[in-house]
């Protein structure tokens, strides 16, 4: 387990340097001077220059390359142009508000897509299988941020049940529900449907055959047997449903006004503040890498066969 | 029961795909306005005879703007890939059959890829063009999706590699280039269908996500995702700016998610068998 422990450690190197080598590309790709940006419209000649010292833009690209990674490993990202406060800061602020929207959404989606695959599963080819089937593949083909917009037309606008937007005094559960419930769409619809999959080919096997013959009862079989090894798919999908979690939470905390990582990413793009759009991604790919390998632990954990080196994975959906 | 439910799934999936190209072609025809015209007489008009679908706060015409704005959803999807697939296919090939070095540097730098999560890899990238199109869309939509693409490719040419059809034909004087396109390609196109596929439904997806949050197509292009941003200001008390765009979204979309489906539970045994 350490020696798969420190392999994918070592895995996670190359991918971090990728994400960040880009965010600089890109960022230096960026047409205009990023000094003038930061100084404002009417700042002389000599602040930009002072500006362009003091932020490294004077030195050889390379140098430059070099002093920037060194910053990402030391956990900077830059400086707003607007705020004129470190991205770091902007970001850290908006954390616990997209990591709660996240939570609830996984939560939502789990509690909701489960249940409704291991239906499915139980009554293949009937009524509530091909209902489950229909309402999930409605679910992996809706654009979140639409679906925020007309579950605020119907529970905010029409019924009045729920606020339009926002976080709340103390952050009240009552601005969680929406946004959390559009942003689960996507994650039910997979989980539903990779749970459907994996329980029907779990129920098939020698042991639940076995389970079968020597008369246990189905409630045992299903919650003790099936379930269990049903799971390891799953735990997987949860892992690559993050990323799209975490793109369309920028759409929906757009849509819900909710103070977040990717409302501060949206807001930047409406006023070209670059280094808190391309830090905004460089975190939240940050955040995606480094809980797909918690998640790969936890799968190595559950099913010791992950832990040899030419294991690609149980299958399922991707 | 099982065969019908396959091929119901396949075939709504047509149907719908076959209905979007459909209206995407003859657009012009079926529009009752142009989708360009501004009213300022009829701003804002709720769904009526003349205006299905009503009128935006420009006064345009929202059923036009919509049929409209499936050419858009429709070439951004498909040339995009177009772009993964061609990409794709030419590392995995490669990859695969050069083997050795060549494989391992291929390889990690798909795996770097495949860790990163596209759709902002794609928000990166748009973001610091100062003018986002639809064009440029396209082409990042196409770079960043290439690597599901390529390692697909690449099994299946290891797979058929040494086969002795393949040994044959090297011995006869075919060339690299030559058994990729008549040996390898045949064995993978089921599965490289099906990956397609599902990768136009994801990159339409994607398409109205940056265009919605203003990295995208520009005003006044009739693209879905900007409409909904346009109409999400007018939302409390002018809905339909915003509900008939993102249903023609969720429609496509469902096309090809559905297509995908079908197309996996005929061609791709190994899929069918788990699925059943």
């Amino acid at each position: 387990m350490l020696a798969f422990i420190v392999r994918r450690l070592l895995a996670l190197v190359p991918v971090l340097w990728g994400i960040a080598t880009l965010v600089f590309v890109l960022m230096y790709l960026v047409p205009g001077d990023p000094a003038r940006l930061m100084a404002g419209q009417n700042a002389s000649a000599e602040t930009i220059g002072a500006i362009r010292r003091q932020m490294g833009l004077d030195r050889p690209v390379v140098e430059r390359y070099g002093l920037f990674l060194a910053g990402v490993a030391r956990g900077e990202l830059g400086y707003s142009y607007r705020q004129r406060r470190p991205v770091t800061r902007v970001l850290a602020e908006r954390f616990p508000a997209t990591f709660k929207l996240a939570v609830a959404s996984i939560l939502i989606a789990l509690l909701v897509g489960v249940p409704a695959g291991v239906i499915a599963a139980r009554r293949q080819g009937g009524f509530l299988d091909y209902g489950v089937m229909a309402a999930s593949l409605l679910g992996i083909s809706t654009p979140v941020f639409w679906l925020g917009l007309m579950l605020i037309v119907l529970f905010s606008v029409r019924l009045g049940w729920l606020p339009v937007g926002g976080y709340g005094e103390s952050g009240g559960l009552r601005w969680l529900i929406l946004p959390a419930v559009s942003l689960s769409a996507i994650s039910t619809g997979y989980f539903a449907r990779i749970t459907r999959s994996s329980f029907l080919e779990v129920l098939r096997s020698d042991y639940v055959l076995a389970a079968r013959a020597r008369g246990l009862p189905e409630r045992w079989i299903i919650g003790r047997h099936a379930l269990r090894n049903a799971a390891i798919p799953l735990v997987t999908v949860i892992g690559t449903n993050l990323a799209g979690l975490l793109g369309g939470a920028v759409a929906t905390e757009t849509v819900f006004a909710w103070p977040g990582i990717g409302r501060a990413i949206y807001d930047a793009i409406l006023v070209r503040d670059l280094p808190v759009v391309e830090g905004g991604v460089l975190f939240l790919a940050f955040i995606f890498v480094v809980s797909n390998l918690a998640i790969d632990l936890l799968y190595a954990w559950i099913d010791p066969r992950v832990r040899l080196p030419g294991w690609q994975g149980a299958g399922g959906e991707p | 029961m099982r065969g019908g439910r396959r091929s119901l799934t396949l075939g709504i999936g047509l149907a719908l795909v076959g209905l979007l190209l459909a209206v995407s072609l003859a657009a012009g025809l079926l529009a009752p306005a142009d989708p360009f015209r501004v009213d300022v007489a009829r701003v804002m008009s709720p769904p009526s005879a003349d205006h299905p679908f009503g009128t935006d706060y420009l006064g345009r015409d929202v059923l036009s703007r919509v049929l409209y704005g499936s050419r858009i959803s429709l070439t951004v999807g498909v040339i995009a890939v177009l772009i993964s697939g061609l990409v794709g296919t030419a590392v995995g090939a490669v990859a695969g059959y050069a083997g050795g070095w060549v494989d391992e540097v291929l390889m990690r730098i798909t795996d770097i890829v495949l860790a990163f999560p596209t759709a902002l890899l794609a928000l990166a990238v748009m973001a610091i063009f100062e003018n986002p199109t639809v064009g440029k869309i396209f082409i990042v939509l196409g770079l960043v999706g290439w690597a599901g693409i390529a390692r697909l490719v690449r099994a299946e040419v290891m797979a058929v590699r040494e086969r002795d059809y393949v040994t044959a034909a090297r011995a006869v004087g075919v060339g690299p280039v030559g058994i990729v396109v008549r040996h390898v390609l045949p064995n993978t196109l089921g599965t490289l269908l099906v990956a397609l596929t599902l990768g136009v439904a994801g990159n339409i997806l994607t398409e109205a996500w940056l265009s919605f949050l203003g990295l995208g197509a520009q005003p006044p292009t009739p693209s879905w995702g900007a409409m909904i941003t346009e109409g999400q200001f007018f939302l409390t008390t002018r809905p339909w700016v915003c509900i008939f765009p993102g249903a023609a979204i969720l429609i496509t979309v469902l096309g090809f998610n559905m297509l995908g489906d079908g197309l996996r539970d005929v061609l791709d045994p190994r899929f069918g068998r788990r699925k059943e």
